[in-house]
């Protein structure tokens, strides 16, 4: 691809300053869920035995009970795999749909900036739930649980508008066509006239 | 092609499971279904490399399903090793699937598109 063509992609749209799908906004996405990995990954080794203790620098020995709590292996009971693990899994899944894509892709590819969405944005409420749950239910702290869920918290800040922009590209699409197959055929990635002037209206060149 | 790439050392990782997690040598099923998934995942990533191919990757979701599938349905806990294995392998195989080859490029369909418009 020309530079000229790269730089054309490569433009904020409507009503941001900045492009939210641009390498430098999805790298630190990218980053800022490696280090989530990185802690979630250390608690999941620790939950499979092969680590004795948790580092907990506040809590102290509240992290492992609640590592070792009824509703942990409730969730492990039903996905096979400790709840730890699972949400680094969810960590590594942002990090994979973060870096899929060109630096327009809430034009191109609707589809991945929405399965990024529906990674980064359910998985920050989710952490956040469970650790009321360990406040509630457990009734133990976890020093590393309530960092990773800050860290969710602070990925669907910096996710939330890409994945504006990408249904606000949907929505006008509709409005101005009114036609599902080409709403259809646009989440997939599949150029129209109309997709191309849709994205043409939002973008600042 | 990253997730390709990512994709195949999954491949090679299934294909020495059986040394890394020191399978005892009743496990015989589960070795054959590590070399068959590490060969399927083999040959899904890099078909897509040939341009008739391209959307060969997309299989590699359905052996990811098969691990999950395979360990769900075996119904063990988390303390069997190969079994979390294959949940770690299959969960990652779900997501690196779905990433388009050439996936820093806009889609081919937009790109022929833009390039006819320009030539207008």
């Amino acid at each position: 691809m020309e530079k000229e063509d790269k730089r054309r992609i490569d433009v904020p749209p409507k009503p941001w300053d900045y492009n939210p799908s641009s390498w430098k906004q999805r790298v630190m996405i990218a980053l800022v869920a490696m280090i989530a990995a990185a802690i979630a990954f250390y608690m999941g080794l620790f939950q499979w035995g092969l680590i004795d203790d948790v580092w907990d620098p506040v809590f102290g020995d509240q992290s492992k009970r609640v590592l070792q709590s009824n509703v942990s292996h409730a969730l492990s009971g039903w996905f096979r795999v400790p709840d730890a693990i699972l949400g680094c899994m969810a960590y590594l899944g942002d990090i994979i749909f973060a870096l899929a894509g060109s630096t327009r892709r809430w034009q191109y590819r609707p589809w991945l900036v929405l399965l990024f969405g529906l990674d980064v944005i359910p998985l920050g409420i989710v952490s956040a739930v469970l650790v009321f749950l360990q406040a509630t239910v457990v009734g133990n702290w976890c020093f590393l649980c309530i960092v990773t869920a800050i860290i969710s918290l602070i990925l669907v800040a910096m996710a939330y508008d890409e994945v504006y922009s990408t249904l606000v590209f949907l929505y006008r699409l509709w409005k101005k066509t009114g036609d599902k197959n080409i709403v259809w055929k646009a989440f997939w990635g599949s150029p129209s006239e109309e997709a191309y002037e849709v994205g043409l209206s939002m973008v600042k060149e | 092609m990253w997730a390709r790439h990512i994709e195949s050392v999954i491949a090679v990782w299934m294909l020495f499971s059986w040394l890394i997690f020191r399978y005892p040598p009743e496990l015989i099923p589960l070795r054959i279904n590590d070399l068959v998934c590490a060969a399927l995942i083999l040959l899904f990533s890099l078909a897509t490399y040939k341009d008739r191919f391209r959307y060969l990757h997309l299989l590699n979701f359905l052996v990811g399903a098969w691990l999950i599938g395979w360990t769900v349905y075996s119904g063990t806990g988390i303390d069997f090793a190969p079994h979390q294995n294959y949940m770690v392998a299959g969960l990652l195989l779900l997501m690196l699937s779905l990433v388009p080859s050439r996936t820093k490029k806009p889609p081919m369909a937009w790109v022929e598109f833009l390039s006819k418009k320009k030539a207008k």
